[in-house]
């Protein structure tokens, strides 16, 4: 690498390739040819019409997959590389993956947390106090949750105790799967919330992909939007929602108050697009109807 | 017709650790309709979808459809009448190829073949999938697999269909193309349709919404009207769709929006209807 | 490990519509059948060998290719390779003390032993090839109701067949439902610091123990799921059930069929006759 450490990105996609079920009679492109970066404190999301790669490349950047040389890289270094150490690479990149089930691996709530701080050799005391400050920063109390069961939460909850678990490695990277899939409004207002405390609180750098572009402008400040393993567009969340026409052929479901303003940009075509709540539409809306009546 | 009459449902029932999911509910269904169930999880309804298909079965009250008692013995009589279609199309196709798939169901009702056959050809063609009736399953997109799943319970020819959330796992795009074609299918067939979502925009496209909370019917009408109740909405956890939400804001500036306004459609066309300088400012 | 899939093939049908595929289903499992009961009747390396371009013809029509096939075989290789090293290890036969090649306390190795794995081992590779083979050229309904129609006359003696062949279908159908569980676990205890990429069999296989509990409740779950699915659609155990596709055995058929019976034949009877 000719970059210094310092300069590189967090995280890079070089032409980044990927087959699965590779050599097979039912192999599936699912990335081809995938670039971009990820810069420290940015929060990017990934996002797509279903099967357009979004988990592969999330995958990749945790390395999770079979990778092949000269893709992926992080803070500058080749991860598929000879001699990489995969188990580092696995500390500064934290998932969260979409089923808790399938990555919460003890059955008592603060066993599980510490499960990541203890295998990665960090002291007893200051793994009890990681666990106590992770548990309380995804909102649930430490007395209370410590040692509770696993099996006899909520779902909701045990999305939490999944995500206190990555927290508690302090990995400077964290990449979520589908974090508000299955939710119904009320658990996803919640865990907007949660994830908007924890970005006020802590500088977290953050990957997630999202079948909902609704989501993941609201929580990220950079959209990727794939298509068929391809990048479509890279740009920060308002210069993507301008383009509502060009998602909406790319055939992503537009949020709410984009999919709104754009019905309205039929009689009103001044009408912007790039707008992330319902005051954000309402105010375009009174500034074109209201002055006019006054 | 439908009817549940005082149903309620508890699993476990008559045990200490007895889960209630649904409390004494009324509901009348007429055939041919198109009715909307929300709620968020947990509010009883897929306690419900499988209490109309002979699944699980009332701990008290009864449930009838055009007359039918919902009973283990009648489950078969029912299930022909009640079709059903699931969240995730991977879990409930059963053969590997489309055709064989949308065929499972007539198979299993002991039809004709030439009655099988005519019965996979129109559901395939209903649901736009005809050219790929003889792909294997599980090289199809997610939206080519649900409209697999929704083309077998067509085929099974209902006269009532359940959508249990299929629309929550695809892009809104494909889920209202899907819906575009469950109102066809009513004004075409008669068939009456129970849509089950979480999308406010979506339930607002049916002619009556019915909303759950917690195991009890909370409100039934027509979305005009249940979306009006904006308030008691949110408290349950629900919303009402933007349009209508963003219509109420507006009028409250004093825009004098006329109208029911639940769908986008809605509020464009009010707002093209304003007088003259209001609307017309681009 | 992160992809298992490649290397189970188990239960996978993978569609090239080769002349194999479209050969019709009760031939197929008779001539199946046939093939099964000549790795038993077959003792020797010359009847061995006058199967094997069998086989091979069988893969070259097939379309599949030979390399997806023997990556997907790893595992059962693996296993089959321990078990015959043990045969010719453990070799129960008296071996005359002419033929032993090595010998250290109770283990020894033999020529007889030798053979007798290298027999057991053509056997068990014949066996699950050809088996191997029907799975992959013939679709879940094809199967069903080929199975149905050959023991169908089983029906009178009051057997279930119907609902034997399709719970026996099914079961196979979960196979690769299981895989791609086990394959999102590995991947989700992989980024939590249990690398299933890294470290010996026996830590690989202890890993994998920590797994089955998971997998199963998620497996079970969709088993549970897709069973109520086929309820809803009336599937009362293949009761009364008809059927959409037609199956008629045409002339190729027949004669593929009696292509094998001679095949068979002649590696069981011929090498007899060339020593005698």
């Amino acid at each position: 690498m000719t970059d210094l450490p310092e300069q590189a990105p967090l995280a890079e996609l070089r032409e980044f390739l990927y087959s699965y079920l590779e050599g097979t009679p039912r192999a599936v492109e699912a990335a081809r040819g995938v670039s971009f970066e990820v810069r420290r404190g940015e929060r990017v999301g990934i996002v797509g019409p279903t099967q357009s790669g979004k988990s592969t490349v999330v995958y990749a950047l945790a390395h999770l997959l079979r990778l092949k040389e000269g893709q992926v890289f992080h803070e500058g270094e080749d991860v598929a590389a000879a001699g990489y150490d995969r188990a580092a690479l696995r500390r500064s990149v934290g998932v969260v993956f979409q089923r808790p089930d399938f990555q919460i691996l003890e059955d008592v709530v603060g066993k599980d947390v510490a499960f990541g701080p203890t295998a990665a050799g960090v002291p007893a005391k200051e793994t009890r106090e990681r666990v106590e400050e992770s548990l309380e920063a995804v909102g649930l109390s430490y007395p209370e949750f410590r040692l509770r069961y696993v099996h006899a939460l909520s779902g909701g909850q045990k999305r939490r105790v999944a995500l206190a678990g990555v927290l508690a490695m302090r990995a400077p990277l964290i990449v979520l799967d589908e974090p508000m899939a299955g939710l119904d409004p009320r658990g996803r207002d919640e865990l907007f919330g949660l994830f908007e405390r924890l970005r006020e609180q802590r500088n977290l750098t953050m990957v997630m992909c999202s079948s909902s572009l609704a989501d993941a402008s609201l929580l990220c400040d950079r959209l990727i939007v794939l298509e068929e393993g391809r990048v479509a567009m890279d740009a920060p969340v308002r210069e993507v929602l301008a383009g509502a026409d060009r998602l909406d052929a790319l055939g992503i479901a537009l949020p709410e108050p984009v999919a709104l303003a754009r019905e309205l940009r039929k009689i009103l075509p001044d009408l912007p697009t790039d707008l992330l709540t319902e005051e954000e539409l309402e105010e375009a809306l009174l500034e074109r109807l209201g002055e006019s009546r006054a | 017709m439908i009817e549940v009459d005082g149903v309620s449902f508890a699993y476990r029932g008559g045990e200490s650790d007895a889960v209630h999911a649904l409390r004494d509910l009324d509901i009348q269904i007429e055939p041919g309709r198109l009715v909307a169930v929300i709620g968020h999880n947990g509010s009883g309804k897929s306690t419900l979808v499988k209490l109309l298909t002979a699944v699980l079965y009332p701990t008290e009250g009864g449930i009838r459809v055009d007359g039918v008692p919902v009973r283990h013995e009648t489950r078969w009589e029912i299930r022909s009448r009640v079709s059903v279609v699931f969240q995730d199309p991977d879990d409930q196709l059963v053969m590997n190829r489309v055709a064989d798939d949308v065929a499972f169901g007539p198979e299993n009702l002991g039809l004709p073949r030439e009655e099988i056959a005519e019965r996979v050809e129109s559901a395939l063609e209903a649901m736009g999938i005809a050219d790929i009736s003889e792909k294997i399953v599980d090289d199809l997109s997610l939206g080519q697999k649900q409209r697999t799943a929704i083309a077998g319970a067509l085929a099974m020819r209902p006269r009532y269909l359940i959508l249990d959330e299929p629309t929550s796992l695809l892009p809104a795009v494909a889920a209202t193309r899907l819906i575009e074609a469950a109102r066809e299918l009513n004004r075409r067939e008669g068939m009456g349709v129970i849509h089950v979502t979480h999308s406010m925009a979506e339930a607002a496209l049916f002619d009556r919404v019915i909303v759950l909370d917690t195991g009890r019917l909370v409100m039934d009408g027509p979305p005009s009207e249940v979306f009006r109740r904006a308030e008691e909405l949110r408290e349950i956890g629900l919303d009402v769709p933007l349009a209508a939400s963003l219509a109420s804001r507006l009028r409250s500036h004093g825009i004098p929006l006329e109208g029911d306004i639940l769908t986008d459609a809605d509020l464009r066309k009010s707002v093209f209807a304003l007088p003259r300088s209001a609307g017309d400012s681009g | 490990m992160l992809e298992l899939q490649r290397n189970v093939i188990f239960g996978q049908f993978v569609d090239t519509g080769s002349p194999v595929h479209r050969l019709d289903v009760r031939i197929k499992l008779v001539a199946t059948a046939l093939l099964v009961v000549a790795s038993f009747l077959v003792d020797g390396f010359l009847g061995f060998a006058l199967l094997f371009p069998l086989l091979v013809v069988l893969q070259l029509v097939s379309r599949v290719p030979f390399g997806y096939v023997a990556r997907g075989s790893s595992f059962f290789l693996f296993f089959l390779g321990i078990i015959l090293v043990f045969q010719v290890f453990f070799y129960p036969g008296e071996a005359p003390q002419s033929s032993v090649l090595w010998q250290w306390g109770f283990l020894s190795i033999s020529t007889e032993g030798l053979r007798f794995a290298a027999i057991l081992g053509l056997r068990v590779l014949l066996l699950y090839h050809t088996t191997t083979m029907l799975m992959l050229t013939t679709s879940l309904v094809d199967l069903t109701n080929g199975l149905e129609l050959l023991f169908g006359p089983l029906q009178k003696l009051r057997v279930p067949v119907n609902e034997l062949v399709l719970v026996g279908v099914i079961s196979v159908k979960f196979v690769p439902i299981f895989i791609s569980e086990v394959e999102r676990l590995s991947r989700a205890y992989t980024a939590r610091g249990v690398p299933f990429d890294e470290g010996g069999p026996i830590t690989r296989a202890r890993r994998l123990g920590r797994l089955l509990v998971p997998v199963f409740v998620g497996g079970f779950r969709r088993a549970d799921l897709l069973t109520t699915a086929m309820d809803v659609r009336c599937y009362r155990g293949g009761r009364g059930r008809t059927k959409l596709r037609r199956m008629e055995a045409g002339l190729t058929d027949w004669l593929v069929l009696l292509m094998v019976v001679v095949w068979v034949l002649a590696a069981w009877k011929l090498p007899g006759l060339l020593i005698a």
